[in-house]
């Protein structure tokens, strides 16, 4: 089992990754859900996709836990990887939107396609084919006018602590590297000396 | 006569130009006395180095979490995080994860059994019965569903490693065939051998098809018991009712099983099939916390 103090940092690198970063933002109470739709392999744009699945999506779905966010995978490269952003209507008030949404979750196998919207909704769709990750996220905050959370001080803190920490154990990993590798060479010396001792024996015999 | 002197030197010049000034070992053969042969000559005498080995506790190491300032987390708030990192994944093959690490002696009895979840996490078990052939009881097993039925076949098609099911009861009757089947080193290695300390050695064998079919096994392996407790998709409270009745059993195991050691729950974890590990406080959710319990409850 792992030690307590082991434990810790590395919860608190997870932790502070999925807060901080790119992609924290709050959406606005319009956004109902979002749907992405793009291949399970790279081929054909699908790359930007999924790295943005990977690495922001995870920071908008904790600061927005109530908002579904559908990630449909599947085969068919040759389709183009696409978002869509389900928005509620101005006019629509929001209790009428309470009805329960027939959203299938999440697949693999592409057993969950993009949904029509329902009556008070409209739906926005991002093209992701060939585009970095960060380029999408752009798009995306500029489409839904998310506000981006800055770090409080805390955070900033925990940050700089984490930062130390990593630049310790990369001193710390080089250093035991340099020892290692001083006993390893005298190790291999004290070797090659005694099979060469050892022959001059056998040829005295 | 020549002067006594100069033959000592002779014979030790002789001596000298010997080319073994060791001693000898006399030829005695080994068996007859093995005490008067000295094996060395050695002068030095080596001390053995002895490094002592520092004894293993008696006690698993568990650690003060409250002394150490350990964060622990409401289950609200873990599920939160549990959900963001697992967003975007099919959710029936996502599983909620629990450990409970155990307050524990190394040695000694653990805590081994099965249990039925309010909300079962996988609820289809591939169920085979051993029962005589073409008997009422096989009749009836398969009708109480399960997927493979009989003696010698079943026999047969585990020995040719064709197992396509993932519990297996035997009934009393054919408890003898089992044990002259030797199976032992094929079903031993999955876990899946009948035995009547495990229960799967029954009398009534439509009852214990029901009852297993929507139980989950847990033991306690190094002072901690894992068990999958949920689907992503589960809701805080379904959770909840899991955890509070899987504790629950523990508790009672842990106050039944011991006799003169202690055994007790120190510290509940929650984590996912690619997520961290959170220590659970207890609670399910913080009093002012903004996070409201139908927040969590939305399609993955």
């Amino acid at each position: 089992m792992r030690s307590l103090g082991e434990r810790l940092n590395l919860l608190r690198k997870q932790l502070i990754n999925i807060r901080c970063g790119p992609g924290a933002a709050v959406l606005p109470s319009e956004v109902t859900r979002i749907h992405m739709d793009f291949a399970i392999s790279l081929k054909g744009g699908h790359m930007g996709a999924r790295k943005f699945w990977k690495e922001y999506l995870p920071r908008l779905k904790y600061h927005n836990p109530s908002i579904p966010m559908i990630v449909n995978r599947h085969d068919q490269n040759q389709l183009s990887p696409t978002m869509s952003i389900y928005l509620r209507k101005s006019d629509a008030s929001p209790a009428a939107s309470s009805e329960p949404l027939a959203q299938p979750s999440s697949s693999r196998t592409n057993l969950s396609k993009a949904q029509p919207p329902t009556a008070d909704e409209r739906v926005v769709h991002i093209d992701m084919a060939n585009k970095h990750s960060s380029h999408i996220l752009e798009f995306f905050m500029a489409e839904t006018r998310a506000v981006p959370l800055q770090p409080t001080t805390e955070e900033i803190v925990e940050m700089q602590a984490l930062e130390t920490l990593r630049k310790n154990a990369d001193v710390d990993r080089e250093r035991v590297r340099q020892l290692r590798l001083e006993k390893k060479k005298e190790e291999d010396m004290l070797k090659r000396a005694r099979a060469a001792g050892g022959m001059a024996e056998q040829e005295e015999a | 006569m020549a002067p006594i002197d100069r033959c000592l030197a002779s014979v030790a010049k002789l001596a000298l130009s010997q080319p073994s000034i060791r001693p000898v070992v006399p030829t005695i053969p080994r068996f007859l006395a093995p005490a008067l042969i000295q094996s060395r000559q050695a002068s030095v005498i080596r001390t053995k180095k002895t490094t002592k080995k520092k004894a293993v506790p008696k006690d698993f190491k568990r650690h003060n979490l409250e002394k150490r300032e350990f964060p622990q987390h409401t289950l609200c708030d873990a599920m939160r995080v549990l959900r963001a990192i697992e967003v975007g994944q099919p959710p029936a093959s996502i599983k909620y994860e629990i450990h409970i690490n155990l307050k524990t002696a190394r040695n000694g009895p653990v805590i081994k059994s099965s249990i039925r979840l309010p909300h079962p996490v996988q609820s289809d078990w591939q169920i085979a019965v051993i029962c005589p052939e073409g008997s009422d009881i096989a009749t009836a097993a398969t009708a109480a569903g399960a997927v493979a039925v009989g003696e010698e076949t079943l026999f047969e098609a585990i020995r040719q490693e064709k197992i396509d099911f993932d519990r297996l009861i035997c009934h009393e009757n054919s408890e003898k065939a089992l044990n002259k089947a030797g199976l032992g080193r094929i079903l031993g290695p999955k876990g899946l051998m009948p035995s009547k300390r495990m229960k799967t050695i029954v009398n009534d064998v439509v009852k214990s098809i029901r009852d297993s079919a929507g139980a989950a096994d847990y033991r306690e392996r190094q002072g901690v018991i894992r068990m999958a407790i949920g689907q992503l998709g589960h809701t805080p409270d379904q959770l909840k009712a899991n955890i509070q009745a899987l504790l629950k059993k523990v508790k009672v195991e842990c106050a039944e099983i011991s006799e003169e050691v202690s055994k007790e729950v120190h510290e509940v974890i929650l984590s996912t099939t690619n997520g961290p590990a959170l220590s659970l406080n207890g609670k399910l959710n913080e009093a002012e916390s903004t996070l409201t319990v139908e927040a969590l409850s939305s399609v993955m």
